[in-house]
């Protein structure tokens, strides 16, 4: 154990090192960028100076934006209004009737994916609550996973949105496997060892997802409760276009908003939900409401065929 | 809600989301890594601007940018009215070549082992 001292405490410090190398790199690169423009426009600086906008930080005012037109819009549909409401129990007859009527030759995974077309808009966009629940029921009915959008009154960032593939996460100090991300999930390790690692870690890490808790507005604020909060969260991910699912966690933050995507998947995750080239696709994540822990992580195979109460007996 | 802006749809950094990955060395600063990207793309992307807006635009263009950095349709509709109908290709253009000049300087090998590690098919474990 003493011979591998040095080569540990060497090997953090070139880490640290090469890191603080890249870091201070990029915040360089910022610098210049920063430094050109105001040196070219130095009336923007000015603009900039006068409203107190930090042109970094301009996501901060996109968020702010966004939020208020969804409130706006949330209200607005809480006001009654008829011509408003009318569609919404047209739609609501229909959907009993459909599942009354000839629906029940249709493998579960085509009536979602009706369903989703049915419910979801044309571009992939945050939901509204009224979208949401509609999906909530869809989900709860036909998958038979309870999932929520708000649970105990949280929220993700959007529940429809584009997720990636996302490298394997390193489940105990030296854990080395390919396909590996070199640091840590935002949880840090999975386990403290290899001994102490346990099946549930196994898991956990084998069906991890990304959120983008650094996102959430009120993520810094209320951070040492959310962070507990989130931490191995259950999420139902489900595959907007083929209607695959998954119960999966939430082991990591994450992507940065310009990546375009909103989660990411382990290879696992990904795998199941689209096959070995799935990369990139639109999914729905949702809340699992599994307070007691019964719900295993992995996929969800719903396509089973159910006899819909008739009894059979073997002759 | 998410916070998109109309940059990131037009911005490639898979290679610079990787590359921050790579060399950060806590989730802290992995967050703070893409908020310096978020930054540099910004700046950038304002600057672009500028540069093909008449100087008497662009008050109303910064008025409106920092207002609805997301609504594609408000900002680019004003570009077009003040500029032309070519200013949004002529940013799409502008903005994929920050997406490659995000990488200039940053180890030239990495770029290669990216290329690799991103072909075929991710192992399970």
């Amino acid at each position: 154990m003493s011979h591998d001292l040095p080569t540990t405490t060497y090997k953090i410090i070139k880490e640290k090192v090469d890191t603080e190398f890249f870091r201070n790199k990029l915040k360089l690169k910022s610098l210049e960028a920063k430094n050109s423009l105001f040196k070219k426009y130095p009336h923007v600086q000015k603009f900039l100076n006068d409203n107190e906008i930090d042109l970094g930080k301009i996501r901060a005012y996109s968020a702010k934006a966004v939020t208020t037109g969804a409130l706006t819009g949330s209200l607005f549909l809480s006001v009654p209004n008829i011509s408003r409401d009318i569609p919404i129990i047209n739609s609501v007859v229909r959907d009993i009737s459909d599942f009354d009527n000839d629906q029940s030759g249709l493998l579960n995974q085509e009536k979602l994916l009706s369903k989703f077309k049915e419910l979801l808009p044309n571009s992939v966009e945050p939901l509204s609550r009224s979208q949401e629940k509609n999906i909530e029921q869809a989900i709860n009915e036909i998958i038979g996973v309870r999932t929520k959008a708000t649970l105990e009154g949280e929220h993700l960032n959007t529940t429809y949105g584009y997720i990636g593939l996302e490298q394997h996460l390193m489940r105990y100090p030296g854990d080395k496997v390919t396909y590996m991300a070199p640091g840590r999930g935002a949880w840090g390790y999975f386990a403290t060892s290899k001994f102490t690692l346990t099946s549930q870690d196994i898991e956990r890490e084998k069906w991890y997802v990304v959120v983008q808790t650094l996102y959430l507005p009120d993520w810094e604020k209320r951070l040492s409760y959310l962070r507990d909060w989130y931490k191995y969260r259950k999420v139902l991910v489900v595959n907007t276009k083929n209607g695959n699912a998954v119960v999966a966690d939430i082991a990591d933050s994450g992507p940065a908003a310009w990546t375009g995507k909103h989660f990411g998947g382990s290879p696992e995750v990904m795998n199941s939900l689209g096959g070995s080239k799935y990369t990139k696709g639109s999914v729905i994540m949702f809340f699992v409401d599994d307070p007691e822990n019964k719900i295993p992580l992995g996929q969800v195979d719903y396509n089973e065929i159910k006899n819909l109460g008739v009894e059979m007996i073997e002759a | 809600m998410t916070k998109q802006l109309i940059t990131d749809k037009y911005v490639k950094l898979e290679k610079a989301e990787r590359l921050i990955k790579d060399n950060s060395s806590s989730v802290e600063e992995r967050e703070e890594n893409w908020q310096t990207v978020d930054e540099i793309v910004n700046y950038k992307f304002v600057e672009s601007v500028l540069d093909r807006l008449p100087e008497e635009h662009h008050g109303g263009f910064l008025e409106i940018y920092t207002k609805s950095p997301n609504d594609e349709t408000v900002v680019f509709g004003f570009l077009e009215e003040k500029v032309g109908k070519d200013i949004k290709d002529d940013l799409k253009k502008e903005l994929e070549k920050i997406s490659s000049e995000m990488l200039d300087g940053f180890l030239s090998n990495d770029e290669t082992t990216l290329e690799t590690q991103s072909e075929g098919k991710p192992p399970v474990k």
